[in-house]
């Protein structure tokens, strides 16, 4: 426990130079909720306390405050029982004071004792917003670093479980915290994780997926998410089991587990919970889903417009009177609908969820319904479109659909090109692609399974 | 999590059995099926045997090396002029094959499912591979095992659809030696089959162990693309005769055409072959560029190796582009067979002989 009165007596006062309490003020200048308060005397010296009012906790101030009685208050200090205390000089305590301290010092001193009076205004544990949780622990992480932190030791309670902190942001000054489970995390990815975060250099950082990219800023060439993010503290702490390192930032609720391979993206957490066999049916029907997202537009152009002899005649001749009256070729009608169904995806997104509905309808039913009225596209194309975006929603992950919803068009390029072919084309593109990125050291394109023998 | 830098039993195995289906369908039938005039399986295990023969030779070759490349190791031994006296005919084998491979695919693509696109234009997709190579081993690697899971199986379909409308007389005689292919150019043009293992050996360091390993990986490979192989070359013999078989450019195409059930939404299933082989064909161009940039790194400094890489690129794109049929592509073929049995079983054991002669010389040295 620390002796505040002790802390007081120990303050340096340099005559000549601009005191503590000077200085402070003149650097809040202009700062609404920066509040001085003279709280007392101590051996005819005056005691200002020094805080922004938006970040300290009333409770923790009451104590100081309560009793502001001009005179002595050198025994309430004595028997001061609050947080650790430290010393700290102007550029200490002003960063102090930024991050919810409060600042103790006399009126002519250069130096001030830092109270921990933060308060963090944040929601309570509530249930994930963007992972629905079909089955498994319903809670999920805040914006709170020590909150999520608890989250994660109530998942995995053994010393084994690690952790750093960082600061990053030379404004912003955020805690990030990296987790790793000793014994299963591998050593070097840690050393070279924990390199990359002390070598950021930013301004402010709010969100992971800013860290993500600030981590990642050497590889431009990446489409890919390297790393998957996650609210729910369950998957964290099976990555962490599985020898993943869990990144969070403070003020995000989301968090990061590198080294993350491409198939890390079609997991969810439920497939650990549910049998293992109607989790393999279901991880088949997510690639199956990404394979007809990815190509089933494209297929659409290549059979109809380029190798319409693949298939069987009775099918292209169908797919021809569908297209009867259509004013534009195969490519543009194509791209047409998938822009569109792309709008009401995007405008779906945005939008409130009492109003997002509402567009969902006039969106899919109206405007599909108009749009081949109007012999603008196919029937055959609407069937294609609606197939494609249900599809996108079956993957897991967020970030890994908005690159599929990009993709798609590349490889509808490909087949207005070179048919059938440059479907394949893209494809094994996009394997060459996949196969020569690294996430974290790891190759992308890899299997979990560690290979026989090894150590 | 798998990190592995270095060929595995599984990743040989994956590379080899796409290396066959890359060469298999295309080029090689209609080579066995004029070679002779007696039994085709009998040149195709005659091959098989020489081709083992060919990888034993190699797997000694380079369990001698101590965990280090090929041509660094016999430069190292007999220094740089003889190795490149050595290697001349290794890597003009290499560069023709990439070229051979290219053109045989791009004119097939033109042939069957784009006739109107320019041949330079089809013969673009070499970008995509050399960015591949450029990328290094592993890369190539993990793109063969994603291939492998699409490609293989869709190659057994194919060929079991192909199992359909055969009439069995046609391929008589089923049993008849004849050595006659022995004398034959073909025959020896149809070597390119069967040198996967060559390529497997100038893109990493290799030990006693993992020579053995690669060994037995090639072999495994060969066993499971045997029926592949066969079916290629039975599948249109059985169905068109041996006659007509002979006459045909893509017999296996051809064959792929001719399929019609009720069942079978595609209707054109040449094309869905020649789609699949694209998969191999990639691959296996990377490899084959990969393999040549690995031989010239070791005889180019560092500084000449990326605008060696970019002509060697252009070199193949232009070479392919500007010949000028599939007859010629076949004479090609016909005429660098010397070459290649040069490389499939002289240069193993010339190379042998030097590091063999190399160590005495040390041994005495020490002495």
């Amino acid at each position: 426990m620390s002796d505040l009165l002790t802390f007081i007596y120990r303050l340096d006062e340099e005559p000549g130079t601009p005191s503590l309490y000077e200085q402070l003020n003149e650097a809040f200048n202009d700062s609404a909720d920066y509040i001085t308060e003279w709280i007392g005397n101590n051996e005819e010296t005056e005691l200002i306390l020094c805080y922004l009012r938006s970040l300290c906790s009333s409770v923790k101030l009451e104590y100081l405050l309560q009793s502001n009685e001009h005179g002595d208050i050198s025994a309430k200090l004595r028997d001061y029982r609050g947080n650790d205390l430290s010393e700290g000089d102007f550029e200490r305590c002003k960063k102090a004071i930024c991050q919810g301290s409060a600042v103790l010092c006399k009126r002519d001193s250069t130096e001030g004792i830092i109270l921990d009076l933060e308060y963090f205004h944040g929601r309570s544990v509530q249930s994930p917003v963007t992972e629905n949780v079909l089955q498994g622990p319903m809670n999920a992480f805040t914006e709170n670093l020590d909150v999520n932190t608890a989250l994660i030791r109530q998942q995995i309670r053994s010393s084994k479980l690690k952790l750093w902190e960082y600061r990053v942001g030379e404004e912003s000054h955020t805690r990030i915290g990296v987790y790793s489970y000793s014994g299963k995390t591998d050593e070097s990815m840690l050393a070279q994780l924990k390199e990359r975060i002390a070598g950021i250099r930013t301004e402010g950082l709010q969100d992971s997926g800013q860290l993500l990219r600030l981590l990642l800023s050497r590889n431009r060439m990446k489409l890919f998410p390297l790393a998957v993010s996650t609210e729910r503290p369950d998957r964290a702490s099976t990555e962490l089991l599985a020898g993943k390192a869990i990144i969070i930032v403070d003020g995000s609720p989301f968090a990061l587990s590198v080294p993350s391979i491409y198939t890390d993206f079609w997991h969810s957490p439920e497939d650990k919970y549910v049998n293992g066999n109607v989790a393999y049916f279901l991880l088949g029907l997510r690639f199956l889903a990404m394979l007809v997202n990815l190509f089933l537009p494209a297929l659409y152009v290549a059979l109809t417009s380029v190798n319409v002899d693949v298939n069987r005649l009775e099918i292209s001749l169908a797919a021809s009177a569908s297209r009867e009256g259509v004013p534009y070729p195969v490519f543009i009608e194509t791209l047409v609908m998938l822009i569109i169904i792309d709008f009401i995806t995007e405008a779906g997104l945005r939008l409130p969820k009492t109003i997002s509905s509402t567009v969902t309808m006039v969106g899919g039913v109206v405007l599909g319904q108009a749009i081949i009225q109007a012999n603008i596209v196919s029937h055959l194309l609407v069937i294609v479109t609606a197939a494609t975006a249900i599809t996108n929603f079956i993957v897991v992950d967020y970030q890994m659909g908005l690159v599929q919803r990009i993709l798609k068009y590349f490889i509808m390029i490909g087949a207005t090109v070179a048919g059938l072919l440059g479907v394949v084309f893209c494809f094994a593109c996009l394997v060459f692609y996949l196969s020569c990125l690294e996430s974290f050291g790891s190759p992308y394109l890899t299997s979990l399974r560690p290979k026989k023998g090894a150590s | 999590m798998d990190k592995s830098t270095k060929l595995g039993g599984y990743e040989s195995f994956v590379i080899h059995l796409l290396y066959f289906g890359s060469t298999a369908g295309f080029i090689y039938p209609s080579f066995l099926t004029r070679s002779t005039s007696g039994s085709f399986w009998i040149p195709l295990v005659f091959w098989c045997a020489a081709a083992i023969f060919g990888a034993w030779l190699y797997a000694r070759l380079l369990s001698r090396l101590q965990d280090r490349p090929l041509l660094t190791e016999l430069k190292r031994a007999v220094g740089p002029i003889p190795t490149s006296l050595l290697c001349l005919p290794l890597f003009v084998f290499l560069l023709g094959a990439l070229v051979v491979m290219l053109r045989s695919y791009a004119e097939i693509i033109s042939m069957t499912m784009l006739p109107t696109t320019p041949i330079a234009f089809l013969n673009g997709m070499i970008i995509a591979p050399a960015l591949l190579a450029s990328a290094g081993v592993m890369p190539i690697v993990r793109s063969a095992k994603v291939f492998v899971v699409f490609a293989v199986p869709l190659s057994v379909v194919l060929l079991m659809l192909g199992l359909s409308d055969l009439n069995w007389s046609l391929g008589i005689p089923w049993v008849r030696f004849n050595s006659d292919f022995i004398s034959n150019n073909q025959f020896y043009a149809g070597s390119c089959l069967w040198m996967g293992f060559v390529i497997t050996a100038l893109i990493q360091p290799y030990s006693q162990r993992s020579a053995r390993v690669a060994c037995r990986a090639y072999g495994l490979a060969l066993l499971c693309a045997l029926p592949l192989i066969a079916g290629y070359i039975y599948l249109p013999v059985l169905t068109f005769g041996r006659e007509l078989t002979s006459q045909l450019t893509v017999p296996f195409v051809s064959k792929m055409d001719s399929i019609y059930h009720y069942w079978v939404i595609v209707d054109n299933l040449g094309a869905i072959f020649v789609a699949t082989s694209m998969l191999y064909v990639l691959v296996v161009m990377a490899l084959k560029l990969h393999a040549l940039n690995e031989t010239m790194r070791t005889f180019l400094p560092p500084l000449g190796s990326k605008i060696a890489s970019t002509s060697l690129l252009l070199a193949v794109f232009i070479t392919a582009t500007f010949i000028p049929s599939w007859r010629d592509i076949e004479l090609v073929l016909m005429l660098t067979a010397g070459l290649r049995l040069y490389v499939m079983f002289v240069f193993p054991l010339l190379g042998m002989a030097f590091l063999h002669a190399a160590g005495r010389r040390m041994q005495e040295r020490a002495a």
